[in-house]
């Protein structure tokens, strides 16, 4: 397999939002439609059911630098969201996040949210204490 | 001076009987691989009937069988020729063998045929349509 | 990585050693599969004088499906859309391995040589296109000198 670009594999990813071929329970796409160097994205998460999450809707930045894919994203809830990899500020601390942590090339943003998603849901997390809904980190 | 051979080793060279077309030059290159048709596919590790020139009939284009199998297998494809695309036939060549890879082309080609004329039939049958709602 | 295909090595050299007219295309030292392209907009059209960069990308499946390209100088023109992708057959389903880099990157020139606002990408541009033509091309043009390298200062002869 050779090496896709970093423009190209964005790209792909786009189209696979766009065209809603991604996972239904997640979504994200360009914070900015004029962004040629496609670094800022948007994302969102809907909180997985029978957990404290249930019926939620977060809301994130995603930053693709210009070492994106061979380094991970970073990763940023805006909506405000108690679990142990979410720092004070909302950023996702690679070092508590494996799929951060072990990034590899071939993930993608939705990697990432579903992976999310799939903490939120664990047996471990599901009945974290959260705080109200609609807050955001500022 | 008396010569006696002791010993002797044939050398033989071989290359695919191509026909040459009207201005006398046979086409040397896989349109698909662009690689002489002596040479090796990017499958093959060697030359040979393992992977045999399958030429078209209808079209005048030539391709290496690995070649063609590949560009046939992609719906994109719609089972025409790379080259001129007009549906892609292939002759029938005495000693061509009947390998499970020639059988691989032959269903290719049969699927894209089905698929056409199911795509005509859709067609006939929009119009058909349309013609019921003009008539109403 | 896997050994680059020869019909790729060949029509990189190709491309160096007897380049398109108006086209450079350059691999990537660190991905020979991904090319840097620079394109000259075609005489007599709203992109005449600038020059536009491109990338290029040749997927694991190439030469059975096309390659991967897009602009990367920004561009008014109704077959593309702000984030440089391009509208045209020959790049999704009429492509054919018949065609190389060489050609496909000859049909973008075209494309920018001739605009169609009816099989649109970038729908706004292509809806100034249609109602104002005059006026369309004059943002083109505009857009040309402001984002675009200027043909003479890149060293190419006028």
């Amino acid at each position: 397999m050779s090496k896709i670009p970093r423009n190209f594999k964005l790209l792909e990813e786009l189209e696979k939002g766009e065209k809603g071929l991604s996972a239904e329970s997640i979504s994200y796409g360009l914070s900015n439609q004029d962004d040629i160097t496609m670094t800022h994205w948007n994302g969102t998460i809907l909180g997985p059911p029978h957990s404290t999450h249930e019926n939620r809707i977060y809301s994130l930045t995603i930053i693709c630098d210009d070492k994106y894919p061979d380094k991970p994203p970073q990763v940023q809830f805006v909506s405000k969201i108690n679990l142990p990899c979410v720092d004070s500020n909302g950023y996702v601390n690679p070092d508590k996040f494996d799929t951060l942590q072990n990034w590899k090339r071939s993930y993608s943003m939705e990697t990432v949210l579903l992976e999310l998603r799939r903490s939120m849901a664990s047996p471990a997390h599901k009945k974290l204490h959260q705080p109200p809904e609609g807050s955001t980190y500022d | 001076m008396k010569v006696q051979v002791l010993e002797w080793n044939a050398v033989a060279s071989w290359h695919w009987d191509l026909k040459v077309d009207d201005s006398g030059v046979a086409d040397e290159l896989c349109g698909i691989c662009r690689v002489p048709f002596d040479g090796t596919c990017p499958s093959c590790k060697y030359p040979g009937t393992d992977c045999p020139l399958i030429l078209g009939d209808g079209c005048t284009h030539n391709f290496h069988l690995h070649c063609i199998l590949k560009w046939l297998e992609q719906d994109t494809s719609k089972g025409l020729c790379p080259m001129c695309r007009q549906v892609f036939v292939y002759k029938r060549i005495k000693n061509m063998g009947t390998s499970e890879e020639l059988h691989n082309l032959q269903v290719l080609i049969e699927g894209h045929k089905a698929m056409r004329e199911r795509e005509n039939e859709e067609n006939e049958f929009d119009s058909f349509e349309d013609d019921v709602r003009m008539t109403d | 990585m896997a050994a680059l295909p020869r019909r790729i090595i060949k029509e990189t050299e190709r491309l160096i050693s007897d380049p398109v007219p108006g086209i450079t295309a350059y691999p990537d030292e660190s991905n020979l599969r991904a090319f840097t392209v620079a394109m000259d907009g075609p005489d007599s059209s709203p992109y005449e004088h600038g020059v536009f960069d491109l990338e290029l990308y040749l997927p694991d499946d190439y030469p059975m499906c096309p390659p991967k390209v897009r602009f990367l100088t920004r561009i008014y023109h109704p077959n593309i859309d702000k984030l440089g992708r391009i509208c045209l057959d020959v790049l999704k389903d009429n492509w054919s391995p018949a065609l190389q880099i060489r050609t496909i990157l000859l049909s973008i020139q075209a494309l920018l040589a001739s605009p169609n606002p009816d099989d649109p990408l970038a729908n706004d541009v292509a809806e100034d296109w249609k109602k104002d033509e005059a006026k369309a091309i004059g943002v083109a043009k505009e857009w040309t000198s402001k984002y675009a390298k200027s043909h003479t200062a890149s060293g190419s002869a006028e």
